[in-house]
């Protein structure tokens, strides 16, 4: 075969390395789509936290009555469940964990 | 040449003593040919029995291994049952608080389905044991791995009941800072809040009191291990200190009240007197 007449790699690979091209070029808007799409999916919460953040209202002689009376129930009820809850860690049998007899 | 042998000795002893000897040779062959017999007839039972003897036992030794074994399964997993049922009540209050921070939650939360999903991977475990020390091996560790009884669930309750007092006292110190703030203010107005503000002060002592016990018993509380020697003693001392703190709590309730009829006085109008029913 003449030496003259032997096809180079372009001429052989042109629309292999055509297509890679294409398609590297397509990719690239793409990429750059999702990172901005996750960023900002990331950035979502922290909105959403902010937002939920409570803000409490300062006391006045007007609101301050009903504020007392609504933390003094909060009291009351953790209170209630502290009593249910320590006779319940009372009343745990600690003689089920023995190995006598194992 | 065997009849001139015979000959030969013939020739060479005398005639009684060659038929003794051939009467002893005939006896001999004889004998040999008609004991094994019986011989091994009678022998046969004896070998087959102790043959079926060491069988028996053996089987017997395999029945009672076997029995042990089963034994052994079926109380571990009754064990097992009990404990992950536990658990799971646990897991329903903490789910169903309202008051813990999520973080803690969270902790907690992870921290028991972690345990539960240990406890039922020992259970296929044990089940899928094939001999009664390896089984009972396994079946102590539910205790000894684990002390669901006698640490888990005691110090998880305990620790539930400090995270919701240090929530309400959070709150509380939200509270009380709020109110300085509403004194200052009737103060700088020309109120008399001289009453409200010694109620205040004695919330924040309460407070201040509450804080310093809850972070100790916190304290010896995450410091209890599984391998923590005699556990009870600092549950015991624990659950007597927020028994106690119950009491401070109550007091600040008492002082929420005083500053609710206090404040009310002090931001209302001069009172006047309201003339007595004539009769």
């Amino acid at each position: 075969m003449d030496e003259s007449h032997r096809p180079t790699l372009w001429t052989r690979y042109k629309f292999t390395f055509l297509s890679l091209l294409i398609i590297l070029l397509a990719a690239i808007p793409l990429i750059l789509f999702s990172n901005k799409k996750t960023s900002l999916l990331k950035s979502a919460p922290a909105k959403i936290a902010r937002s939920i953040t409570p803000t409490l209202a300062p006391l006045t002689t007007s609101n301050v009555d009903q504020i007392l009376s609504q933390n003094d129930q909060q009291l009351q009820q953790t209170l209630s469940q502290v009593d249910a809850d320590l006779q319940a860690a009372a009343q745990v049998n600690a003689s089920q964990d023995s190995t006598a007899g194992l | 040449m065997m009849s001139n042998v015979v000959y030969q000795t013939y020739k060479s002893m005398k005639k009684r003593t060659f038929i003794l000897l051939s009467l002893v040779v005939i006896l001999s062959l004889g004998l040999a040919w008609v004991v094994p017999v019986p011989l091994a007839h009678a022998i046969s039972p004896l070998v087959q029995n102790h043959q079926a003897k060491v069988e028996e036992k053996a089987s017997a030794s395999a029945q009672r291994e076997q029995t042990l074994l089963t034994t052994i399964i079926s109380t571990a997993n009754t064990m097992i049952q009990n404990r992950i049922a536990d658990l799971q009540k646990l897991t329903t209050r903490l789910t169903s608080d309202k008051r813990l921070p999520s973080s803690d939650k969270d902790s907690m939360t992870t921290s028991l389905t972690t345990t539960i999903t240990d406890l039922k991977n020992l259970q296929a475990k044990i089940d899928a044991d094939t001999d009664s020390t390896t089984a009972r091996d396994d079946r102590k560790s539910i205790v000894t791995g684990y002390k669901i009884y006698a640490i888990y669930e005691p110090r998880t309750r305990l620790l539930v009941i400090i995270d919701n007092l240090q929530t309400s006292a959070n709150t509380v110190g939200s509270l009380s800072a709020r109110l300085q703030t509403l004194l200052n203010t009737l103060q700088s107005q020309g109120k008399n809040v001289t009453s409200a503000q010694n109620s205040l002060n004695d919330m924040n002592s309460q407070l201040s009191k509450i804080n310093t016990s809850l972070t100790a018993d916190k304290s010896l509380i995450t410091n209890v291990t599984i391998s923590t020697q005699n556990p009870q003693s600092v549950f015991v001392t624990v659950r007597q200190n927020l028994s106690n703190l119950r009491f401070d709590f109550a007091q600040i309730r008492l002082d929420i009240a005083q500053l609710r009829t206090q404040l009310h006085s002090s931001t209302s109008p001069t009172p006047t007197l309201t003339p007595s029913p004539t009769k």
